[in-house]
């Protein structure tokens, strides 16, 4: 079994999926053991495989042993090793946290498996898109893991039926182009597999057909990865869609788009030793400044906690593609640790969002006083992951800024710097005016009369346990991949692979 | 005009007519079957571009005719292989598309974009 991890990991979370509502209807009652079960025993397949790429190198497995151009080929390696342990991660911790987020009457039931299948769905695609060998199953997986992205968006409401379906329509669109580009790339090479065609296209990069495949594989991703200026679906589909589904879409379904990004730029199309993609990456580097900035600067306009979150998303996704625009050891080690360290804190963040719409029936900034006495679980899990978001040390946020500062020192992008800089001043000025409407301002008793007094709360405890485990496994994550983040450096980003050259 | 030429050259303007037409219905229109329809427009377009790559002149469908054992004889199979998943994913996402339609025609009663957009606001 141990030789078939690679195709495990697709597997296991797809084989899930189809079978949960079998178990559902039959035992209803195991449901939740078995979905866990599952999620656990992928998280286990994903750091054995993680363990393999350390001790032994890449990892490229034949499905059903057909040799690469005629069968598929999946790689394990230190970037989409990340990308693995980083979804399979989330997944357990989600479906964690998701269990006592449906009602428990029949149609939240019903809802909370269709959440589960669909969620294990999405699993399946991602980890897929992160394996993949070859350009066409990367297709496949990133429609899948669409796909259901669209459902479970769709399931939060009317609104969010309507932000699925605009995003749907964009996110098919950025997948015609990505096809078009496969096709164009397949018509002039005749393969689809990425290793061969790192040695094929090289020579081949002047032409104007490999361009346009560049440019058109381009706009598919970065339509999904949602980045500026194609960032339009991303605020309404992730205000609206129910909280679980989007802890994990703003997470680890971005989180594999971005590396497709690397992926082709460094494994397909040869890295900063072509002219021509060197061009793409410094393009890729000035859109993902760009996003960073628009970003901050929208979350700071929003008043609305999840509607900050969702701008807040498009500018910490945008770290990624500048680290791996940078294209320096240690600007890759950033965006690999930003991979990681950004799941979890907007994870928890999203995970916090919804505790208060359950306890203090607001999302909205200027009532969360006195949360910090309400909720103090939720509020120190909080204040770590926004630290995170800051960058101040000992959170995992900072040793990323740390190093792409450095990466950018190194290749000579001096504004690459200054845009670091400020776009944690600009995290700062959001984030530090929620923790003091949560820690420092006292509820005002009674002051629009029409208001209900105070911030309106729930009887009971702050919130049930499962919640709570999930955010405090995650600020405890946050800490620990910021503690241990030289060692994270040292034994397993320093091994990702700049193919075509780096700078 | 002979084969010869439509198929290496006129085809691929069609094709690319159909797909940027496609895309401008696709922001021109508000209603949003419309929209939905042009996306559709799109898609095929892609289909029938990564099926005229594998097209052959003469060529023989990709199923082994006894005693024919010249590769090049026959039509590329892969893109065609390619293509039937490609099929696929476009079945599901006008699957899904038109179920999300479903929804939005209960709730907001209309399917014109901008109608709903300015609603939203609200």
């Amino acid at each position: 079994m141990m030789a078939h991890i690679p195709v495990l990991l697709v597997l296991v979370p797809l084989l899930t999926a189809l079978a949960l509502p079998a178990v559902n209807w039959m035992m209803p009652r195991l449901t939740q053991i078995f979905l866990k079960s599952a999620l656990l025993f992928n998280l286990a397949l994903a750091v054995l495989a993680m363990r393999h790429v350390v001790t032994e190198g890449p990892w490229h497995y034949w499905l059903g042993n057909w040799a690469p151009p005629f069968g598929i080929e999946f790689v394990v390696d230190a970037m989409s090793g990340t990308v693995v342990l980083v979804t399979a991660g989330m997944a357990f911790v989600i479906a964690l946290y998701a269990r006592p987020f449906f009602k428990m009457d029949e149609a939240g039931l019903q809802a909370r498996t269709l959440f589960y299948v669909l969620f294990t769905l999405m699993v399946t695609g991602v980890i897929g898109v992160a394996v993949a060998g070859d350009i066409f199953t990367l297709y496949v997986f990133i429609e899948i893991a669409s796909i259901s992205s669209y459902g479970l968006v769709a399931m939060g409401g009317r609104r969010a039926a309507f932000a699925a379906f605009r995003y749907l329509i964009l996110g098919t669109v950025a997948a015609t182009f990505y096809l078009l580009g496969t096709g164009l790339i397949f018509a002039m090479t005749g393969t689809l597999n990425m290793a061969q065609l790192s040695t094929l296209l090289p020579p081949m990069m002047g032409s104007p057909a490999i361009l346009a495949a560049l440019c058109f594989v381009m706009l598919g991703l970065g339509t999904k990865t949602a980045m500026v200026p194609l960032h339009a679906w991303l605020p309404d589909a992730h205000t609206y869609g129910p909280t679980p589904a989007i802890a994990f879409l703003a997470t680890a379904l971005l989180k594999a788009f971005a590396y497709g990004i690397y992926r082709f730029l460094y494994q397909v199309f040869g890295g900063h030793g072509q002219p021509v993609t060197a061009m793409a990456l410094q393009i890729l580097g000035w859109l993902a400044a760009a996003g960073i900035l628009y970003g901050s600067v929208m979350a700071i306009a929003q008043k609305d906690f999840r509607r900050m979150l969702a701008y807040s998303t498009i500018a910490q996704i945008s770290y990624i593609p500048l680290g791996i625009a940078i294209g320096t050891p240690a600007a890759l080690a950033g965006a690999a640790l930003q991979m990681i360290s950004h799941s979890m804190s907007k994870g928890c963040l999203f995970m916090i969002k919804s505790g208060m719409h359950l306890k203090l029936h607001t999302t909205q900034i200027s009532e969360l006083r006195g949360m910090s006495v309400v909720m103090p679980f939720s509020s120190l899990a909080l204040t770590i992951s926004a630290f995170s978001m800051i960058g101040l040390p000992p959170t995992s946020g900072f040793f990323v800024k740390w190093q792409l500062v450095r990466g950018a020192a190194e290749a000579g992008f001096g504004w690459m710097m200054a845009v670091l800089v400020l776009s944690g001043l600009l995290n700062a000025v959001y984030f530090f005016r929620i923790l003091e409407n949560v820690f420092i301002r006292k509820p005002e008793p009674d002051v629009h009369s029409d208001q209900s007094h105070g911030p309106m709360t729930s009887a009971g405890p702050e919130l049930p346990l499962p919640m709570l485990a999930a955010m405090m496994i995650l600020a405890a994550g946050i800490l620990a991949a910021g503690v241990g983040s030289g060692w994270l450096t040292e034994h397993i980003f320093s091994l990702i692979s700049l193919a075509g050259g780096g700078l | 005009m002979t084969m010869a030429v439509f198929f290496s050259y006129v085809i691929f303007w069609l094709i690319a007519l159909l797909y940027v037409s496609g895309f401008f219905g696709m922001m021109e229109h508000h209603h949003l079957v419309k929209k939905l329809m042009a996306m559709n427009l799109m898609q095929t377009a892609v289909i029938l571009f990564f099926l005229v790559l594998g097209q052959k002149i003469g060529g023989v469908t990709p199923i082994a005719v006894p005693g024919l054992t010249d590769p090049d004889a026959y039509v590329n199979p892969l893109p065609q292989a390619l293509m039937l998943t490609a099929i696929v994913v476009n079945l599901s996402t006008t699957g899904t598309a038109l179920a999300f339609l479903i929804v939005i025609k209960k709730h907001w009663n209309t399917l014109d974009e901008s109608e709903i957009m300015r609603r939203m606001d609200k």
